[in-house]
């Protein structure tokens, strides 16, 4: 019913439109009047004529887009329908859909236009260019500033989305129960002073992997969330924590100050094949130095996350067998269906591949790889990226592509953030995290081979935040 | 007096649930089934203070995890909302 309304005040002006949309396109190219449209290139010679035409046929186009817009209002108002009755038929007829194609398709007209303009007249450096992709702004300020109100227009402010974030918050701090109070999270996570990061420093061991997705996670606005969900000090000093954190479902371990401490290094004095009492000294030097094998060095509660990773792996906080991994894999194991894993590695099974950076990915890949750079948000990512390894495994660093920085090979570092204008990455090294590496977006692709990351998944974190305080009360009760 | 005083951001997002989603669904390529109206939470719909007048409401990709907002205009006291624009929050 409301829609044959809408289609008797549409057939009322549908003829008298569509002669006159007929009317207008074919005028396009042709109509001798167009010379009268203002244009900022001179007439001088049959290349800036035709230029001038495109011109008048981009704005005309938008002439039209808009004037159909008018018509749809008219014809809207007419139909003497409420707004929600508009609405529901606008719907039905996937309307703005179809507004949105037309403006594509005429935009795609225009724009192979100008395609067939520029191979019949290859823009000069001396003449006016509107068109050019490099130095618009620079050649046409109005442009610019024409252009960036557009975008803004069709774009959701900042401040608006900045506001929402801490009402997102508001709104998971007021659904979840959480174990850990905000003053314990300061004492336990939070640094003394403002202005100096709260990282994780490696200990002896090979676990780089660990230190750096912690460090990573600690730059994630959900980290106290998921933290304070999931984690709790105990009266005796110990931790109790479920892993992974803010899950339905989370498996309880205990971290007691002793597993926080040094233990005991089994494989002290042996080479890799486990035996002792070496004779040659090129046995000696392979064999493992370290008496004591140490936890990181930093804030409590970061050291119990590092625990606590290893426990639940390895089923004890065995700091050998925890040696060398995949930091996704830490990522994922401490947030479990709140993260989905996204990441790119040059390191397969081939020999060759060890030693290619991140430029070595496929087109493919590379399209993600870069978007995610450009666009890399820590509400929305956790990243590590790892160095290639050394071939002959004799050197211990290399210099990053093109700068002094010297990176440790097959070692994992903590994103910390990217910058799109500058096209450059910010990175900690664990045995280093109070001195940040700043690489551009090349040289980062040069000098890594691969990057380990997780993609925040507010559906579930939701999901699991309405559901995790029933499943705390449950098991109170029992 | 400030403006909209009287507005309840939840009923105009149960109101305008279909232009929320499209908003969304036209500018991310998200089906518009796959997203949900946080509107069982306390903040899920509000009117911004960041922008007075501006109605805000929190909009979950079920599949895709992300958290977006949409932002509009509330007119004719509520019987229109103009000027839909969409970001992601998280």
């Amino acid at each position: 019913m409301k829609a044959e309304k809408m289609e008797q005040s549409l057939a009322s002006g549908q003829n008298d439109q569509k002669n006159e949309k007929e009317k207008q396109l074919s005028e396009l190219p042709q109509n001798k009047d167009m010379d009268l449209v203002e244009c900022p290139v001179k007439e001088t010679n049959p290349e800036d004529l035709m230029e001038k035409k495109i011109y008048s046929a981009e704005k005309m186009a938008a002439e039209l887009v808009e004037h159909n817009r008018q018509q749809l209002d008219r014809i809207e108002n007419g139909a003497g329908l409420s707004s929600a009755d508009i609405a529901d038929v606008r719907r039905e007829i996937s309307l703005l859909e179809k507004i949105k194609r037309i403006g594509s398709a005429i935009n795609s007209a225009v724009n192979d236009l100008k395609v067939q303009y520029y191979e019949l007249f290859p823009p000069e450096d001396q003449r006016v260019d509107l068109w050019s992709e490099k130095s618009e702004s620079e050649k046409s300020p109005e442009y610019a500033e024409f252009k960036e109100r557009l975008i803004h227009e069709r774009e959701i402010g900042r401040s608006l989305i900045q506001e929402a974030r801490k009402k997102r918050n508001e709104l998971f701090e007021a659904e979840g129960i959480f174990q850990m109070s905000k003053e314990d999270f300061a004492t336990y996570f939070l640094p003394e002073e403002a202005e100096n990061k709260a990282n994780l420093k490696q200990g002896n061991t090979e676990n780089c992997y660990v230190v750096a997705a912690i460090n990573a996670l600690s730059c994630s606005p959900h980290f106290e969330m998921i933290c304070r969900s999931s984690m709790k000090k105990l009266p005796d000093g110990s931790w109790e924590v479920r892993l992974p954190l803010l899950s339905q479902d989370g498996q309880a371990i205990t971290i007691t100050l002793e597993e926080l401490s040094p233990q005991k290094n089994r494989d002290f004095l042996k080479n890799d094949r486990g035996e002792t009492n070496l004779s040659g000294a090129f046995d000696r030097f392979l064999s493992d130095p370290r008496m004591k094998l140490k936890p990181g060095e930093g804030k409590e509660g970061l050291r119990v996350l590092e625990a606590a990773f290893t426990k639940i792996k390895f089923g004890s906080v065995n700091r050998l067998a925890a040696e060398k991994g995949a930091s996704d894999e830490v990522l994922l194991l401490f947030g479990g269906n709140n993260f989905k894993r996204f990441s790119f590695d040059t390191t397969d099974n081939q020999f060759e591949s060890k030693r290619e950076g991140l430029v070595m990915l496929n087109a493919k890949d590379r399209a993600y790889l870069d978007d995610f750079l450009e666009n890399f948000d820590p509400e929305i990512y956790i990243a590590t990226a790892g160095t290639r390894h050394d071939v002959g495994k004799i050197r211990r660093s290399y210099l990053a592509k093109g700068t002094e920085q010297r990176l440790s090979f097959g070692h994992a570092y903590s994103i910390t953030g990217a910058d799109s204008e500058k096209k450059s990455v910010s990175l900690i090294d664990p045995n280093n995290p109070s001195k940040p590496i700043e690489l551009s977006f090349d040289q980062f692709k040069e000098s890594f081979s691969n990057l380990k990351a997780v993609r925040v998944d507010s559906a579930n974190l939701l999901s699991n935040i309405k559901i995790l305080p029933r499943k705390e009360l449950i098991r109170n009760v029992i | 007096m400030r403006p909209y005083n009287n507005i309840d951001p939840y009923k105009i997002a149960e109101a305008f649930k279909l232009q929320i989603k499209e908003t969304i669904a036209v500018e991310y390529s998200v089906p518009a089934d796959d997203l949900m109206l946080l509107l069982d939470n306390k903040e899920g719909a509000y009117l911004s203070q960041e922008d007075p007048g501006a109605f805000c409401c929190f909009v979950v990709g079920k599949k895709n995890g992300f958290l977006y907002l949409v932002s509009g205009k509330i007119e004719k006291n509520g019987e229109n909302l103009t000027n839909l624009k969409a970001g992601i929050v998280s």
